[in-house]
This record gives C-alpha cells, sequence and structure tokens, in this order.
C-alpha cells in the first residue's frame, strides 16, 4: 500500500543544512499497521508529514497505492489519506463547532448528504449528538481527540497517519482512545502509520515497527520480536530497556 | 416584572447557558452571550457602549431630537447666550448650536463608520493574504504597507484632499487611506502565528484550497484583535475628521460637522467660550467611548489577559 525509497529530507542549506531523514526505505502491506519509533528529533514526525502531503521538501520516491506521489497532491489523494494530529488542543479549530469541522471535509470535497454522515461518524467515535454543537474547548482531551479521529475519519479514508496520537492525553483516556483507534482500524481494515516514541502503545497497535535514530531507520522488526526484546542492534535493545523504566546502567551506554 | 415574562427570561436564559446546544445557531447566540456577560461585567466599557449607542440614536432620531434646523440663519440672533429657545446658544450666523451638533453626529459616525467598513476588510485581506503565502507575496505586499506606514496620518490626508479637493467623501478616503496600514500589519503578524498550527495543517490535509483556508479557518482567528484595533482607532478617526473638518478640508459649510464649528467659534473664544466647548465635548466623548468601548472588547475577547 506504502511504498517509501531513499526518502531523503533535508531543512536550511550550506553549513547549517541539517539532514533529517536520511535514505529510509521501507514498505507497508495493506490492513497492516506500522510503527515508526524512536527518540525526539529522531525524524519519525518529519517522515509522517512527507507521506501526508504536508512536507514539500523531499527527494526520493513514495509510491501510495500503486501510483508515486509527487510533493503536491490531489484531492482524490486527500480523499484516500487523512492524518490525526498528536495534540487534540491544537488540531481543532477554536472557533468553530463540531459540526462545522466534520462537516468541511464533506464541503470541500462536494460531498451531499453532510448531516446524516456527521451523525454517523459522531456515533462511530462514540460521541452522541449533544456534542455537535459543542465548541472545542467545551470538551475534554479524549473527547477532543475522537473529534479529530472522527475529522480524519468522514472522508472514508484507505490510508490513517497517526502522530502520537496519545501522547497528549491522560493515561486513562489514552487506553480508550487507542481501544478506539485498533477498532476502527480492523473493522475498515485500514493502513495505518503511527508514530511515537511509547513502546507500550506502539506495541499494542502495530503489527511491524521501524527503529530510527537521528534521521536514519536503525533496524525493522515484527510486534513478537518487540515483547520479546529480540532487537539486533544495541540501539533497539537499549530503546526497549529504557521503556521498562529508568536504569542508572543505561546512561552511559547511550552516547555512541 | 409579572410572572411569566420572568418565566421566559429564565427560559431563554437557560436556552443561551445549556451544555449541549441543539443547532449552530444556538451554539452561535451561546458565544455571544457569554461574551456579553464578559463586557458587562466591564462597567466602563459598558458606559462606552450606550454612550457610543446614545450617540448613534441621536444622529438616527437628529430630525426628531433637533429643536431647530441646522441651517436655518437668524442673524437677528446671533451669538445668544445659552437659553430656552436656544440650548446652548447660537453661533455667528444665528444658526442653533444645539440642532447642529446633534445634526453633527450624523456627519461623525458617518466619517467613522464608513472609515471601519473601508479599512478593516482591506487591512484583514491583505494581511491575513501576506501572513499566510509568506514569500514573495508577502514582500510586496507589506512593502507597500509600510510605505503607507511611513506617512504621518493627517498630512496624508492633508495632501491627498488638497490634491482631490475638499469635500467629506475625500476626507473619509484619505482618512482611511492612512490607517488601513496598521490593520494590515496587525493581521499578518497574527497570522504568522496561526498558519503553522496544527488545525491549519489538519484542513490543509483536507485538501482545501488556499483561498479557502484563509478566509474560513485564518481569518475568524485575527478577526478579534482586528475588531479591537479597529474600535480602538476610530477614537483617532473621529479626532482626524473633526481635525480636516477643524482646518476647513473636510465636510464643507453649510454641513454641520464638529471640528468645523469648533474652526469657527475660535474667534469668538473669549466672549462666547461655550460655542467652541460644546462641539469639543462631543469630540472628546465620541473618541473617549470609542477608547473604553475598545479596551472592553479587548477584555472580552481575550479572556486570558
Amino acid at each position: 500500500m506504502i511504498e517509501v525509497s531513499h526518502l531523503r529530507v533535508a531543512f536550511g542549506a550550506g553549513e547549517n543544512q541539517s539532514v533529517a531523514v536520511d535514505d529510509v526505505s521501507f514498505s507497508i502491506p495493506e490492513a497492516t499497521v506500522y510503527g515508526l519509533v524512536g527518540e525526539s528529533g529522531c525524524g519519525k514526525t518529519t517522515i509522517l508529514r512527507c507521506l501526508a502531503g504536508l512536507n514539500r521538501q523531499w527527494s526520493g520516491t513514495i509510491r501510495i497505492a500503486g501510483k508515486t506521489v509527487g510533493p503536491v497532491r490531489d484531492l482524490a489523494f486527500y480523499r484516500m489519506a487523512q492524518m490525526v494530529f498528536q495534540d487534540p488542543y491544537g488540531s481543532l479549530h477554536p472557533r468553530h463547532t463540531v459540526n462545522t469541522i466534520l462537516s468541511e471535509p464533506l464541503v470541500v470535497h462536494g460531498i451531499a448528504g453532510i448531516g446524516p454522515r456527521v451523525s454517523r461518524v459522531l456515533a462511530q467515535v462514540g460521541l452522541g449528538e449533544s456534542y455537535r454543537y459543542r465548541y472545542p474547548h467545551q470538551l475534554s482531551g479524549g473527547q477532543r481527540q475522537r473529534v479529530a479521529i472522527a475529522r480524519a475519519l468522514i472522508l472514508e479514508p484507505r490510508i490513517l497517519f497517526l502522530d502520537e496520537p496519545t501522547s497528549a492525553l491522560d493515561v486513562s483516556v489514552q487506553a480508550e482512545v487507542l481501544n478506539l483507534l485498533r477498532d476502527i482500524q480492523v473493522e475498515q481494515g485500514l493502513t495505518c502509520v503511527l508514530v511515537s516514541h511509547d513502546l507500550p502503545v506502539v506495541a499494542n497497535l502495530c503489527n511491524r515497527l521501524a527503529v530510527m535514530n537521528q534521521g536514519k531507520l536503525i533496524e525493522e522488526l515484527g510486534v513478537a520480536d518487540l515483547m520479546s526484546a529480540r532487537a539486533h542492534s544495541g540501539y533497539t535493545q537499549r530503546l526497549i530497556a529504557a521503556s521498562a523504566g529508568y536504569d542508572r546502567t543505561l546512561v552511559g551506554l547511550d552516547v555512541d | 416584572m409579572t410572572a411569566h415574562s420572568f418565566e421566559r427570561n429564565a427560559s431563554l436564559r437557560s436556552w443561551l447557558l445549556v451544555e449541549a446546544p441543539q443547532s449552530g445557531f444556538q451554539a452561535w447566540m451561546q458565544s455571544f452571550y457569554l461574551a456579553w456577560l464578559r463586557l458587562a461585567a466591564n462597567p466602563l466599557a459598558v458606559i462606552g457602549v450606550v454612550v457610543l449607542l446614545g450617540i448613534g440614536l441621536v444622529a438616527l432620531m437628529a430630525p426628531w431630537i433637533a429643536t431647530h434646523s441646522p441651517f436655518d440663519q437668524v442673524l437677528a440672533d446671533r451669538l445668544q447666550r445659552p437659553s430656552a429657545a436656544h440650548w446652548l446658544g447660537t453661533d455667528e450666523l444665528g444658526r442653533d448650536v444645539f440642532s447642529r451638533i446633534v445634526y453633527g453626529a450624523r456627519t461623525t459616525l458617518y466619517i467613522v463608520g464608513l472609515v471601519a467598513v473601508i479599512v478593516g476588510p482591506i487591512g484583514l485581506c491583505i494581511g491575513a493574504t501576506a501572513g499566510y503565502l509568506g514569500g514573495w507575496v508577502e514582500a510586496v505586499l507589506m512593502r507597500i504597507t509600510d510605505i503607507f506606514l511611513s506617512f504621518p496620518s493627517l498630512i496624508l490626508a492633508l495632501a491627498f484632499v488638497s490634491a482631490l479637493g475638499p469635500s467629506l467623501d475625500n476626507a473619509i478616503i484619505a482618512i482611511a487611506l492612512s490607517s488601513w496600514p496598521g490593520i494590515a500589519r496587525l493581521a499578518r503578524a497574527e497570522t504568522l502565528t496561526i498558519r503553522s498550527s496544527d488545525y491549519v495543517d489538519a484542513v490543509r490535509v483536507m485538501g482545501a484550497s488556499t483561498p479557502r483556508i484563509i478566509f474560513k479557518h485564518v481569518m475568524p482567528m485575527c478577526l478579534p484583535s482586528v475588531v479591537v484595533r479597529v474600535t480602538l482607532s476610530m477614537a483617532s478617526v473621529a479626532l482626524t475628521a473633526a481635525g480636516l473638518g477643524f482646518l476647513g478640508l473636510g465636510a464643507q459649510p453649510p454641513t454641520p460637522e464638529w471640528g468645523a464649528m469648533l474652526s469657527t467659534a475660535r474667534q469668538y473664544l473669549l466672549e462666547h467660550w461655550y460655542l467652541a466647548a460644546m462641539p469639543g465635548l462631543a469630540i472628546l466623548t465620541v473618541s473617549l467611548a470609542f477608547n473604553l468601548f475598545g479596551d472592553g472588547l479587548r477584555d472580552m475577547l481575550n479572556p486570558r489577559s
């Protein structure tokens, strides 16, 4: 469904140039969830933004649903691939009601039957009609993220890009949103790319994952390997150990 | 108040405060009501609103409020002191000053209103477009803005009016010309913080067109500060209009205009101080009311500060 080869993203020019993503290749089969894991600033979100068409300065090849896509995408692409952002407090327009937020994609794509479709998607993410005319500031973080997921789902996409969809939420709400995402993914057979630094979240949702560090893809592994800590590279092993809890002996090892 | 109407008020209140609105219209009215409550909590702002509404009402009802025609000259009655017949006395041509001040409210509000209607949308469009698009579009639009900004507003207005001839409409164009750049700068600054936000990225991921993003998603966020800025600048617009009138470059005689009235009254200042004081007081009141209202609006629209 998604094939990326030799993707490279660099910001700035000349001496100040910093390479955010360096020669990354991977491919994701249909209806699977693929995780991109790594510490802050390793380039995982940049890859996601390139895939979603938000970042337009990259080189390499991206093939989505069998077609090579360029930096600028058309409406058909956006109808097929949608994105959920990290911070539900920032990703909903503060002066639009839930109804306006959810209608907007349908208006942009000229899809009829807005009213019933909004009701259906609200029910799908577990929010009732009573939330329809509220403003984002009247909702909790978890409810906002449900609205953001509903907005991504309303175009009935085949691909969902998830940018740390739970990291801004309370622990108790994280599980709810994760379950919702997994149910929807299974039900609709969506292909998902999940960016996260939270290994339990990745283990919960993903089929396969890629570990990244300083813009490079270190290794790919299955979820079973992650669960049993069977990683080949030293970096991945340290990442897994670090997520288990703080350990003083790891501190010195982290310097490569 | 009867029990029935009290009940209806209570249900209107609960309709406005209910947690789950049933329609987009209700949600709108709710946010207006909450904003009004915040404004009402600021006594000075309420004074500003009341004074502005009062002046608006006076302008609207001028033929019924004025005791005389503002144009009728009775040379036998010139320069009379305030009396029962002429509440604020008469000017050098025997015209009733009170009636001229009442009709002058029309002129002032006409100028202020028209300038606001011209300046707000132009500044908002140019600022939001420049801020969102960036690059050479921003460079061109903002340099034009800087050129206009570099002229002192009254001097620019003076030059414009003297080139096109003194008239009320030219004065309005001149004032508008010199007051849109500030609003464009403000809208651009607001847009710069908005354009990189997630909710704008979210509409880009929907495939929305650039004009749609600017008009529907960026501008509503710039609107509060632009409205505040326009309201506050209305005070100086009223002063500039009076200034142009004073110099004889605004409204032309016999149109009643506070600045022009002040200018002619100046010659009789020693014997007839009230002739200058009354239009001056009117100008002061309007610009003070706009300032108070603008301050209140700022507090109302930015609950954080």
